[in-house]
Parts: structure tokens; C-alpha cells; sequence
């Protein structure tokens, strides 16, 4: 990163509480993000995210909690002095006004010469490498063009934090990874401290430096990308990051060493890390399709091929151990069409690819 | 906010429909249901309301028949040409009221073209009495008031999903068993809204029988303007327009969520339900017998719409537009006539009414009070409008619902009884026959207008602009400066309009208001009119028409402008 990332500032929120009558939108969430950190808020609609966002730019009072920006608290701070450059869901261009005036639009109001208004506002478009659109009207571009306009205009006045709220969920598939990239580009070059809202979890994965997984207003995890992938919390964000397998398990002993646990609906018993759960306790055992092995016959536990899909370097395969369902994902060159529906195989989970969940 | 408009209604409206209801309980002073139990043993009062009543229902259900096919055409044309068409429709809405009748009174009278061209064909040997009875009523009616029919039904059935049609098609019904279990019962919200409208607006409709109507065959609103203007039986007057308004206030009651609709807002409290599931459900039970009652002629039509299918519907389609627009431009050639009676087609052509028209002082100084009582009517209702928009669509608050009906209502109560309320208070305060009299009354008229069509505008526009002017650094002044108000100038332009003409085209008012310095244009028309029929009416039309394609032009200008610009708030140039 070049040194300009100083221009970031830090953001606090803690123990932010919103309800709307009786409905709690945001419960109790505390997240502290770095100076010119990047990071992705991600959960379900009505999970509280956007709340959060709407908090920190000040269109939301929280009805408990603080928002810190730099360590100074701006709860009562209209939104209109605070500072914070923020890309909107459908990019809330001003209609009646042209690219280029929307993007001068915050130059006037700090009350800019105009000569250094032109000068910012088409250093800007060049930024988003849209010059020569200054002149036309928000309609007459397609919806990228409309995209990476609010950018410019959001980062026009050097915000130290730009917030953006699922500024991507417009676009077609192709142009949301070329902006995602585009984004994090942008991004270390100027080393604005960026928050994301995003539903979607390849998205946040891809682009954030760290995650905060959100559901029915409270914060479920937060942490480096892999951190949530590879150590997820609880069921929930195991479920929503990546692919999960629950089973419906029953601890039958737990101990330091390891815990084994029996399938309900199979006679069948796999070992996980060690825990501390008591005997008999209903549990959720989350795996990765990618870490469900296929093993040759006598080792592991008998299974049935219900569903076979080729997926190129991969094969998926639906699995069926007593009532209860198990996806794999196998490298295509062990599986190269051994496998069909109704084929009986053998699986093994490995303990340390195996987490266990409160159900 | 809210101030200016309450300051407004409380003065012009509330009390004086308070005192007008008080009045009706005096006689001498004493408290008393004499003038109410008068009125119910007179037996002409039980024949007028009657006649009121069957004329009401039946000029809404002719209506529905003719406007169904039309709207139903209109729903399916690609949207700018509906647009075109819809405007068609709206002519005759913001044309004057006594020039369509008057252009009815040419096409119908015993020497009018119709009966003309039936003699000519030898279909019949002696004119056939069309005006002047009831006949010339329910054709006036029936036209005036279709207008009101056609846009809540194409509003509702351009809502209507195509593909469910065509889903029901391919899950196997046939063309006309699609529309009656899928079209029509989507379509039925917009029949309700319509045929209240049409039913409400026909109550108290004072112009058109009185210009059309037979002699002596009176409906409510000329019975009691008949009653104070020239019998002077003031306490009968009040209990007839009290029973009149109450019949119209408990309608409007029974039916206040259909009118809270245009809200967009839950009702504060008790149902949970959603908008979309409140279709027909939650009405009063009579009115849906009568949806039930009236959705018996709509099952014959529905049939016939979808069995004969397109080409008859079109024809039905256009031959609605011609009735609505055609009688209109009879009355252009006859501005141009040089006979001295009214005569169509005119002998010969000239400009002689016209030069009567600019030489005549009294018209010239009447087109001039109008144009000035109305325009800064029009103003203060735009003053008081906006910001009580602003209020009900933006601020939490108790009561908002009976406050929005309270604000729309004098959409609905008939301007008989409103006239005839001002007239009496402002007798009390000298203000009969002045200037100030026609502001207030053509603001109290123009404001629910200008009301309504801001809270559509607000509810529509994206409140994300404003955050994103207040992100970038505007304070809320500047946020209304530059992004609020450009963007809800359409809006403004509409309201302006609707405003001015409502005011411009009154009749009743003036009626009761006027005085030797203080005479609007309709009512030189109306005596115009009553006195004798001469092609005079006509310039003024014409001259009318041209003032209004002007404004329209300049609208569209306007629109022009912002052309490039998006669709969003604001809306077509329909409003």
C-alpha cells in the first residue's frame, strides 16, 4: 500500500442498539474498524446491516450505543457535516442534474472555487475513468457508468471513510467482479477506510479484509475471510459463508482429546476436536463438502450416491447415511465417472475438518 | 406546517358547515328538528331526493358500462399512446362545465344538430325531445362525469400483470373465462373507486341539470339554491343541505380507507393487514351487494369483451372518445358563425362575435376577476397545500388519516353546500360580492388538489436523493433548494394548474358570492346561457381552449426540458 493510506480514519461503533417500536433492528453490536481497513458488513436482509450504515452516515439515531469516528463521538452530528462519502443502493444520482454536476455537487457545497471545482470533478471522472461523460444526464448511462459515478461523486471531497451500501446489487454477474475489483483497487490506492454492505458472501469474502456476519440484529462473528471460513462460530455462519453440511448429531462422549458423536437416524459415529458437551446432548456437526472424503471399503461408514453433478474440476455428490443428507464435493480426476446414483460408497469426516453447534 | 391550511379550513370550511348544520336546528332562535321533519313530510323534498338518488346510480352505472371497454382498451395500448388518449379523456375534466353543457344544449335542443340530422334521414317527422327533460340530464350527466369513471379504472387495470392472463390461458381457460375469474376481479378496486367518485360527484351536482334539465324537475343542489336564491327560505335551505351532506359524509366515512388509499399509509392501529389484501374484503356490506348488484351488467359485458373480443371493444373504445370529445368541437365552429342565433352548421363565417366579445365591457372585466381571483386563489392554495404535504407524508403524527380525509374531503362534499355555508357566514362579516370572498373560496376548492397531488409526489420521490444531498454535505435548506423542490416541479406545475382552473371554471360559488363588483366569468356565461342562446358561449370557449392547449404547451416545454433527464418523480403529463 502507498503511504496516502494515512487519509483513512478509524470507525467505532459500540454497543449500538436501534428498535423500531417494539422490533429490534440492531442488537448490541460493537465493531471496531482500523484506519484504511476495508471491511464488508454481511448478513441477510433485515439483519441489521444497513441500519448499521445508516447509523454511522446519520440517517439513523441509535437509540443506544455510540458511533466514533477518529475516537470523537458523532451520534448527534447531522449528516450533513460529518463527512462520510457513501455510495447508496440504487446509487441515488440527482436526476436533474448532469455527471458532472452531481459530481461537483459536494465541491459546492464546501464552498470551492470554481476553477478548483472543474479541476477536482474531472480528476474524478478520470478516476473512475469516465472521462468526457460530464455532460450527459444519470439516464443516459448504463448502470455501471451510473455506479462508478456515484463513486466518483462519494470520494470527489477525499471522505476518510467511504461507506457503500450493496452498491453492486444492480449489476449483471460479469460487471459485479470487474467493479469488485475495481473497488479494491481504488481502494489501496487511496486507502479511504471502506465499509460494505453486502447479502452476498462471495463478494464480502473477495473484497473485505475482514468480515462482520450479522443475523436478526446481532453480530455472529467478525474476523479475517479465512478466519470465517476455516473457524466459523456457530451453525449460522458456518451455514452462510460457504457451503455447510449440519447433521443432526448426539454427543455420546466428549473429553480433551476428542468427542464422538452418533448420527441420529444411523447407527453411524464420527470423532470431532475435543469440547466439553455433555453426554447425550442434541449438537449440529457442520462440515465442508470440499472435506468429506470418499474412502476405499472397510475404512469409514457406509453411504448412498442419491445425486451426482459435474461441476468441471469438481464432481458433487448427494449423499444419503440413514435419514439424513451429506453433499460432497470430489476432485474430478478420483472420481472421473466412478460414481452413479444408487452406488453404495464409504466416507470419512476428519476430526479436525469436523465443527460441532449448539442446535 | 399544518397552520396555514388548518387557519384556512377552519375559517372557510369547518365552521361554516358548523353553523350551516347548526342553523338548520333554529327556527326563531329555538332549537328544533321542525325544518328537518318539514323536509321529510314534504312530499316534492321525498320526490327530489329520489330523483336525485336514481339519477346518481344510474348515470355511475351508464358510466361504468361505457368507460369499462374504453379503459380497458386504454390499459393495453403501449403507454404513450394511452398517455395521448388518457389527455383526450381529461379535456373534457378540465373543461368548463357550462361550455359542456352548452355544446350538449347545440346537439341536442329541438333545432340542434341531432335532431337535424334525424329529420334530414326522415327517421323521425318531429324533433325529438332530448333537452330540457330528464333526457338532456342523464346525457349531460353521463358525460361530465366520465371522465372521473375512466381514470380510476385505468389506473387499476394497467396494474394488471399481462403474463396473468397468459398464465391462465395456458393453465386452460379460455379467453373469456380469463378475464371473468382473473381480469375482472383485479380490475374491481378501480370499479369501486370509480363508481364512488362517480356516485358522490353526481349527489350534489348542481350545472348540468339545471342547463339541461327540464323546468321545475329539480335535483337536490337546485332545490336549495332555489331555496336561498329566490324563495329566501334560508332555514329550509340548511336542513336540505344538511341532509344532503350527511349522506355524503357517511358514505365518505363508510368508505374512508378507498379514499386513504392515495396515502399510501397504514391506518394508525388495529389492522395489521396488508394493502394488497385489502382489496374488496374490507368493505361495508351493502357496498359490496352493490359491487355485487353491479358486477351483474359487468359479467354481460365481460362476456361480450372477451368472446367478440378486440374489434368490438375498440369500437366501443372510440365511440366513448367521440362521445366525450366530439360535442366539444361542435363548439368551434360556432365561435367563427355570423348569424345572430345559434344555428349549426353556421350560415356563414365571421368574426363579429368576437369583436362583440373584446367590445363588450362586462365580459372583458369578468374574464379579468376570474383570471385574477383565481390565479392568487390558486396561489394560496399552493402555499397552504405544500407544506401540509410535506407534513402528512413526512412527519410521524397522530391522526393522520382523518386528518388526510378531512383535507381531501372537499373533493367529495358537493359545493352547493359549501357555497351555500360560506354564504352565510360570510353574510355575517360582510364579505358577499368581494374579491377576498372568491379568493378564499377558490383556495378552500384548490387546495385539496394541490394536497393530493403533493402527497402522490412525495410518496413517489426517492427519499435516497435527499440522503445522498445530505451525505455530500447540504444542509436541509439546501437539500430542499437544490434537489426536493427541482425535482417536484412537475408536481408543482400540475398543482398549479389544477388549482387555477377548479377556481376558473366555478359556477356555484359564484352564484352564491357574487356581487356588482365582484362578477367571474362563469356567471356572465351562465346568464349568458339562461337568458339567451347566442354563439357568444362559444368564443368564449374557444378562446378557453386556446388559453388551455397554451398552458399544456408550455407543460410539455417544460417537460421537454427535463427530457433527458430520468422518469422519475413527477410522473407523465398526466396528473
Amino acid at each position: 500500500m502507498s503511504d496516502s493510506n494515512q487519509t483513512g480514519a478509524a470507525v467505532a461503533v459500540r454497543g449500538l442498539c436501534k428498535s423500531y417500536g417494539n422490533v429490534q433492528a440492531v442488537n448490541d453490536v460493537t465493531i471496531e474498524i482500523g484506519r484504511s481497513e476495508f471491511v464488508a458488513l454481511l448478513g441477510p436482509s433485515g439483519s441489521g446491516k444497513s441500519t448499521i450504515l445508516m447509523s454511522i452516515a446519520g440517517f439513523e439515531t441509535p437509540s443506544k450505543g455510540d458511533i466514533l469516528l477518529d475516537g470523537r463521538r458523532i451520534n448527534e452530528q447531522p449528516p450533513h457535516s460529518r463527512g462520510i462519502g457513501m455510495v447508496f443502493q440504487k446509487y441515488a444520482l440527482f436526476p436533474h442534474l448532469t455527471v458532472a454536476e452531481n459530481i461537483a455537487y459536494p465541491l459546492r457545497r464546501r464552498g470551492l472555487a470554481r476553477a478548483e471545482i472543474a479541476r477536482e470533478t474531472s480528476r474524478a471522472l478520470e478516476m473512475v475513468r469516465l472521462t468526457g461523460y460530464g455532460a450527459r444526464y444519470p439516464s443516459q448511462l448504463s448502470g455501471g457508468e451510473q455506479q462508478r459515478v456515484a463513486l466518483a461523486r462519494a470520494l470527489v471531497f477525499h471522505p476518510p471513510v467511504l461507506l457503500m451500501d450493496e452498491p453492486l446489487g444492480a449489476l449483471d454477474r460479469k460487471l459485479r467482479q470487474r467493479m469488485q475489483i475495481e473497488i479494491k483497487m481504488l481502494h489501496r490506492e487511496i486507502g479511504t477506510t471502506i465499509i460494505f454492505v453486502t447479502h452476498d458472501q462471495e463478494e464480502a469474502l473477495s473484497m473485505a479484509d475482514r468480515i462482520a456476519v450479522l443475523d436478526h440484529g446481532r453480530l455472529q462473528q467478525i474476523g479475517a475471510p479465512r478466519e470465517l471460513y476455516d473457524m466459523p462460530a456457530n451453525a449460522f455462519v458456518a451455514d452462510f459463508i460457504g457451503e455447510t453440511n449440519l447433521l443432526d448429531v448426539e454427543v455420546v462422549e466428549s473429553g480433551a482429546i476428542q468427542t464422538t458423536v452418533k448420527l441420529l437416524g444411523s447407527a453411524a459415529g464420527f470423532r470431532c476436536g475435543p469440547s466439553d458437551r455433555p453426554v447425550g446432548r442434541k449438537q449440529r456437526l457442520g462440515i465442508r463438502p470440499e472435506h468429506v472424503e470418499i474412502v476405499d471399503a472397510e475404512e469409514g461408514i457406509g453411504a448412498t450416491v442419491i445425486e451426482t453433478a459435474y461441476g468441471g474440476a469438481t464432481t458433487n455428490l448427494l449423499l444419503e447415511i440413514g435419514t439424513q443428507r451429506l453433499a460432497a464435493r470430489v476432485q474430478v480426476q478420483r472420481a472421473h465417472g466412478l460414481w452413479s446414483v444408487g452406488d453404495k460408497v464409504r466416507v470419512r469426516l476428519n476430526a479436525d475438518t469436523c465443527r460441532l453447534y449448539d442446535s | 406546517m399544518l397552520a396555514p391550511i388548518l387557519v384556512l379550513f377552519l375559517a372557510a370550511y369547518v365552521l361554516p358547515l358548523g353553523g350551516l348544520v347548526a342553523d338548520s336546528f333554529q327556527r326563531e332562535g329555538d332549537f328544533t328538528f321542525a325544518n328537518h321533519t318539514a323536509l321529510l313530510e314534504s312530499r316534492a323534498f321525498r320526490i327530489i331526493l329520489w330523483r336525485t338518488l336514481t339519477l346518481s346510480f344510474v348515470v355511475t352505472l351508464i358510466c361504468l358500462l361505457i368507460a369499462y371497454p374504453l379503459a380497458y382498451v386504454l390499459a393495453r395500448l403501449p403507454s404513450r399512446w394511452a398517455a395521448g388518449l388518457l389527455l383526450l379523456v381529461s379535456v373534457p375534466y378540465v373543461t368548463s362545465i357550462l361550455i359542456r353543457s352548452y355544446a350538449w344544449v347545440v346537439l341536442l335542443a329541438n333545432n340542434g344538430v341531432v335532431n337535424k340530422l334525424l329529420l334530414a334521414s326522415g327517421l323521425v317527422d318531429e324533433p325529438l325531445k332530448l333537452a330540457f327533460n330528464e333526457t338532456g340530464t342523464y346525457i349531460g350527466m353521463v358525460h361530465v362525469q366520465l371522465p372521473l369513471m375512466v381514470f380510476p379504472l385505468y389506473a387499476a387495470m394497467h396494474r394488471i400483470d399481462r403474463s396473468l392472463l397468459a398464465a391462465a390461458r395456458n393453465l386452460g381457460s379460455t379467453a373469456a373465462s380469463a378475464f371473468w375469474h382473473i381480469f375482472l376481479p383485479l380490475s374491481l378496486p378501480g370499479v369501486a373507486s370509480g363508481c364512488t367518485l362517480v356516485f358522490l360527484s353526481c349527489l350534489g351536482f348542481y350545472v348540468t341539470p339545471a342547463l339541461l334539465g327540464g323546468p321545475g324537475q329539480y335535483m337536490l343542489a337546485q332545490g336549495i339554491t332555489v331555496r336561498v336564491l329566490t324563495l329566501a327560505d334560508f332555514a329550509g335551505a340548511a336542513a336540505q343541505a344538511t341532509v344532503l351532506l350527511l349522506v355524503v359524509v357517511l358514505l365518505f366515512v363508510a368508505l374512508r380507507r378507498r379514499f386513504a388509499a392515495g396515502l399510501g399509509i397504514e391506518s394508525t392501529g388495529r389492522s395489521g393487514r396488508t394493502t394488497a389484501a385489502r382489496g374488496l374484503r374490507a368493505w361495508p356490506a351493502p357496498l359490496e351487494a352493490a359491487i355485487e348488484v353491479l358486477s351483474g351488467p359487468l359479467r354481460a359485458l365481460g362476456s361480450m369483451l372477451s368472446i367478440v373480443g378486440g374489434p368490438v371493444v375498440a369500437v366501443l373504445a372510440v365511440l366513448a372518445l367521440l362521445f366525450l370529445i366530439v360535442p366539444l368541437l361542435m363548439v368551434i365552429p360556432l365561435a367563427f358563425s355570423d348569424s345572430p342565433y345559434l344555428t349549426f352548421p353556421p350560415p356563414g363565417y365571421s368574426l363579429r362575435w368576437f369583436k362583440t366579445f373584446l367590445a363588450n365591457a362586462r365580459w372583458l372585466d369578468a374574464a379579468g376577476f376570474s383570471l385574477g381571483a383565481a390565479g392568487i386563489g390558486a396561489v394560496v392554495s399552493l402555499i397552504v397545500g405544500i407544506p401540509a404535504a410535506f407534513a402528512v407524508v413526512r412527519r410521524p403524527m397522530m391522526g393522520r388519516l382523518p386528518l388526510y380525509l378531512l383535507l381531501i374531503s372537499p373533493l367529495i362534499v358537493p359545493h352547493v353546500i359549501v357555497a351555500l355555508a360560506m354564504y352565510f357566514s360570510m353574510a355575517r362579516v360582510q364579505l358577499i360580492g368581494t374579491p377576498l370572498a372568491f379568493v378564499i373560496a377558490y383556495a378552500l376548492i384548490g387546495a385539496p388538489y394541490v394536497f393530493v397531488l403533493f402527497v402522490a409526489g412525495l410518496l413517489r420521490f426517492d427519499r435516497s436523493l435527499e440522503m445522498a444531498a445530505a451525505n455530500l454535505g447540504a444542509t436541509p435548506v439546501t437539500v430542499l433548494r437544490t434537489v426536493t423542490l427541482p425535482l417536484l416541479l412537475p408536481t408543482l406545475a400540475a398543482a398549479l394548474l389544477f388549482a387555477f382552473i377548479i377556481g376558473f371554471d366555478d359556477v356555484v360559488f359564484g352564484l352564491f358570492l357574487a356581487g356588482t363588483n365582484a362578477t367571474p366569468l362563469p356567471i356572465r356565461m351562465w346568464d349568458d346561457i339562461r337568458l339567451e342562446i347566442s354563439p357568444q358561449i362559444a368564443v368564449v370557449a374557444v378562446l378557453l381552449f386556446a388559453a388551455l392547449a397554451l398552458a399544456y404547451a408550455a407543460y410539455l416545454a417544460l417537460g421537454l426540458l427535463g427530457d433527458r433527464r430520468s422518469r422519475m418523480p413527477g410522473g407523465g403529463p398526466i396528473a
